[in-house]
């Protein structure tokens, strides 16, 4: 037989770039196809409006210029769940995003492209809480750390430059008492700068004349992680570590790598060798043409997120599995703020505002094993408005005043109060929620085959968080707001967010359920899966990406060596 | 029943061949745009230049949200009549049921709709209604007729939409906006920046104050 690649894998996101640098270190020929547009790229200068050719495999043909023309840094433009540029759809902007329903509210936010989710994400990359992987996981934390040692000096990870947002942060989590944390193995409650995949600012930061440009190597603190990071000289010197621009030009350098944006996996092709299932190939097709085609690999590796895998999976009429697209976790989110006085401010900080749109996204965090994570939060105003004021399911005009609550206001905010509380933007400090939320069976990825679009039937998501999450978040919510009130914070604010955010989606594919401890899958040989839905639970609430990506790298290893002798 | 049921058949033909945005349908968006962001010190801006930038950005958004393949092709179902429509008759339900603050006007009912009538903080208990799925399903137009999934999945980012398309760029685009997403340029400082003291974009800020510590230690 022959071999299109040695590996396919399905999906550049957080995950599937990670595997394809390994793979293509050990001189493993390596297919990466991706569903979304590729930005920054010479060969697809206009990648929202035209096609481009099939795929690239050289580096030389990234490009800061074209990335920077397209990350326009406005957030509707960007982020836009309907015609953004970092949306869940087709490259092209005129055809619709591509449907998930979910029957209970709220909005899936992934992004399509190379570099998957990660083209948005913050870049908080903390370690998983070594409690909530030993004794629970098929592997232990100990298994995991020189993985996480590999990719946070391959991103890499460093700790957040702080700005006046971080500097209150941690004015009121000491003044709360809370000890700053000095591990990045966190077994204890505390405060810490965020461990970062963004390089350091560039030393013309402190030169106050000095004028930035977009080409500096590091973080020039604009707030814009969110909508696009372009920051540096090259693609591969980006100051946010996206994928795209940290392992998608390694995977290239290697010359082992090829990439094919556009191009949508339809199914997993499947033979039965000696008696058990393997996977041979995929089935793809061609987002702007419609074409279809198969390719053939040794090995496949799934890594399209935590919805799409699973989809993948039953599309493929793979062998059922009860807990295929289940157990999903999603870390409930929620957000509080405190708005503060000039005068307070200009006492703690000698300025009289934070400045939320300054600084990275969010640089600061607090860590509590056994209940989930804090962290600061500062965006533009359109998100940063839709964060704290709208993502309830009350409004704080219609709950009963309940003076026991440590917030002066509680859910979705509207009309003239919203209109005065967002004048208050420059001084507000908010703090971002991650609950540690249990894995439920019910919680998941289903499919109707009476909803289909054209790469067949779609997700319909299921996320209920129980009676103990709901204990957990409250906790939470009450340290979030004393360490505002300790900060100074004149009102407080929770956003009570419904569980409509959907952020970090992972553990709907779980290791020791659906794949084993080398997250190859137990019901089909040499098909592996490298994105977060792997993940065992939801590591006790940490940002779930660090995690995947120190899995992806050592799944990558495990698979060359059983199926290539470890080449 | 039957009667029931000729209306259901009628709002599904509705549904599925009503391209055109019905005039109601802006006015809904605009009172909606209204209660959610009204500009700094004027309660009331209906028919304002701002209302129908904001409702144009609901229609859009909601007329290319679902995307479905029907007889092996791709169709995108317009949702914006039929949300507003449920608006309409779940403010009728808030009426009949005596739960409005505010006395509706009537008067502009006829021409604009029952949800636009209302009192801003009675449409919020509009949308609070819907929410928690406390009207009668039976009386909502196809796709959220007997359907608590799509009237939450709707429900459920009407707000945010309502402030994104306020306090993001997007009143910025002028004219511009109607055009395809890559035709739309900034053409005047967005409103919602002004407001909010957001001086738009920028390269980078001289904003450091140090660090936390420089290394971790294991
Ligand atoms: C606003 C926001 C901020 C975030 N910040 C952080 C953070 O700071 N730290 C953190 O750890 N996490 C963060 N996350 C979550 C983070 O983005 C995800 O954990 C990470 O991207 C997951 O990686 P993944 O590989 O599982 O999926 P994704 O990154 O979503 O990648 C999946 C890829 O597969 C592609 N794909 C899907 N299906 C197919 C198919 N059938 N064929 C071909 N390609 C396909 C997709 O287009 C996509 O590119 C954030 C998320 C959001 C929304």
């Amino acid at each position: 037989m022959t071999y299109d690649a040695d590996a396919i894998i399905i999906g550049a996101g957080g995950g599937g770039p990670v595997a394809a640098k390994a793979l293509g270190e050990l001189g493993l020929k390596t297919l990466l196809l991706e569903a979304g547009p590729w930005y920054g790229h010479k060969k697809w200068p206009r990648p929202n409006e035209e096609r481009g050719p099939q795929g690239d495999n050289n580096p030389a043909n990234l490009s800061s210029e074209l990335l920077r023309k397209c990350f326009t840094d406005n957030e509707d433009d960007m982020n836009n769940y309907v015609t953004g540029k970092f949306r869940w759809g087709h490259a092209d902007r005129n055809r619709p995003p591509w449907f998930r329903y979910i029957p209970s509210g709220g909005f899936i936010w992934q992004s399509s492209g190379v570099g998957g989710t990660t083209l948005l994400y913050f870049a908080n990359s903390p370690r998983a809480f070594p409690g909530a992987v030993d004794d629970l996981w098929p592997i232990s934390y100990r298994t995991l750390l020189p993985y996480y040692e590999k990719v946070e000096a391959t991103l890499p990870v460093v700790a957040a430059p702080m700005t006046a947002k971080e500097e209150l942060f941690f004015f009121g989590a000491q003044k709360a008492g809370w000890p700053r944390l000095k591990t990045r193995n966190v077994t204890s409650p505390g405060y810490r700068p965020q461990p970062n995949a963004i390089f350091s600012p560039p030393p013309q930061i402190t030169d106050l004349q000095y004028k930035f440009n977009g080409a500096e190597t590091g973080c020039t603190l604009r707030g814009h992680c969110i909508n696009g990071c372009s920051i540096g000289p090259t693609v591969a010197k980006t100051a946010k570590r996206s994928t795209f621009a940290s392992y998608v030009p390694l995977a290239l350098n290697t010359g082992a790598v090829e990439i094919r944006p556009n191009t949508f996996v339809t199914r997993i092709l499947t033979a039965t060798e000696k008696g058990s299932l393997v996977a041979t190939g995929v089935s793809f097709r061609d987002t702007w043409t419609g074409h279809t085609g198969e390719l053939n690999a040794k090995v496949v590796i799934v890594a399209a997120g935590a919805i799409e895998t699973p989809r993948l999976w039953h599309n493929s009429h793979l062998p059922y599995n009860p807990w295929v697209g289940k157990g999903l976790t999603n870390h409930w989110f929620d957000c509080i703020s405190g708005i503060f006085a000039e005068q307070d401010l200009m006492q703690i900080l000698g300025m009289p505002d934070v400045k939320p749109y300054v600084g990275q996204n969010s640089a600061a965090r607090f860590d509590y094993p056994g209940l989930g994570v804090l962290q600061g939060l500062g965006l533009s105003p359109g998100l940063f408005a839709s964060f704290l004021y709208t993502l309830s399911d009350s409004y704080d005009f219609l709950r009963r005043p309940d003076p026991a609550v440590p917030w002066n206001f509680c859910g979705k905010v509207t009309g003239d109060k919203l209109a005065r509380l967002m004048q208050d933007y420059p001084r507000t400090l908010s703090i971002l929620l991650f609950t540690d939320d249990e894995v439920n069976q019910h919680n998941g990825v289903s499919f109707s085959s009476f909803l289909q679009d054209e790469h067949g039937p779609i997700p319909v998501v299921t996320y209920r968080p129980g009676h103990k999450d709901k204990q957990k978040r409250d906790k939470l919510a009450a340290i979030a707001a004393d360490i505002l009130k300790k900060a100074g914070a004149k009102s407080i604010l929770r956003a009570d967010c419904a569980p409509y955010l959907f952020a970090h989606m992972q553990s709907t594919m779980r290791m020791g359920y659906v794949v084993d401890e080398d997250c190859e899958t137990l019901q089909v040989k040499r098909l592996y899966i490298a994105d977060n839905s792997v993940l065992n639970n939801s590591l006790g609430g940490p940002n779930p990406t660090l995690t995947t990506q120190a899995l992806a790298t050592r799944t990558a290893e495990k698979l060359a060596h059983k199926y290539f002798g470890g080449v | 029943m039957l009667g029931n049921f000729f209306t259901a058949v009628g709002s599904l033909f509705q549904f599925l061949f009503q391209r055109k945005v019905l005039p109601q349908t802006a006015a809904v968006f605009e009172a909606l745009a209204e209660s959610i962001t009204p500009l700094p010190g004027n309660p009331v801006s209906a028919g304002s230049e701002r209302d129908k930038y904001a409702a144009a950005y609901y229609i859009y958004t909601l007329d290319h949200y679902v995307s479905l393949k029907v007889c092996f092709k791709p169709s995108t179902f317009g949702l914006a009549n039929a949300a507003a429509k449920m608006l309409n008759m779940a403010a009728k339900q808030l009426i009949d049921s005596g739960k409005n603050e505010h006395p509706a006007d009537s008067a502009f009912a006829s021409a604009h709709g029952m949800f636009a009538a209302l009192h801003t903080k009675d449409r919020c208990r509009v949308i609070s209604l819907l929410e928690h799925l406390q009207v009668d399903l039976a009386g909502l137009p196809v796709p959220f007729y007997k359907n608590p999934g799509t009237v939450l999945a709707v429900v459920s980012i009407l707000t945010m939409l309502g402030s994104a398309g306020h306090y993001s760029e997007w009143t910025g685009y002028g004219a511009t906006r109607s055009g395809p997403p890559a035709a739309r340029k900034l053409v005047q400082f967005p409103a919602g920046w002004q407001q909010v003291g957001y001086p738009g974009p920028a390269k980078g800020y001289h904003g450091l104050r140090g660090c936390l510590r420089d290394k971790f230690s294991e």
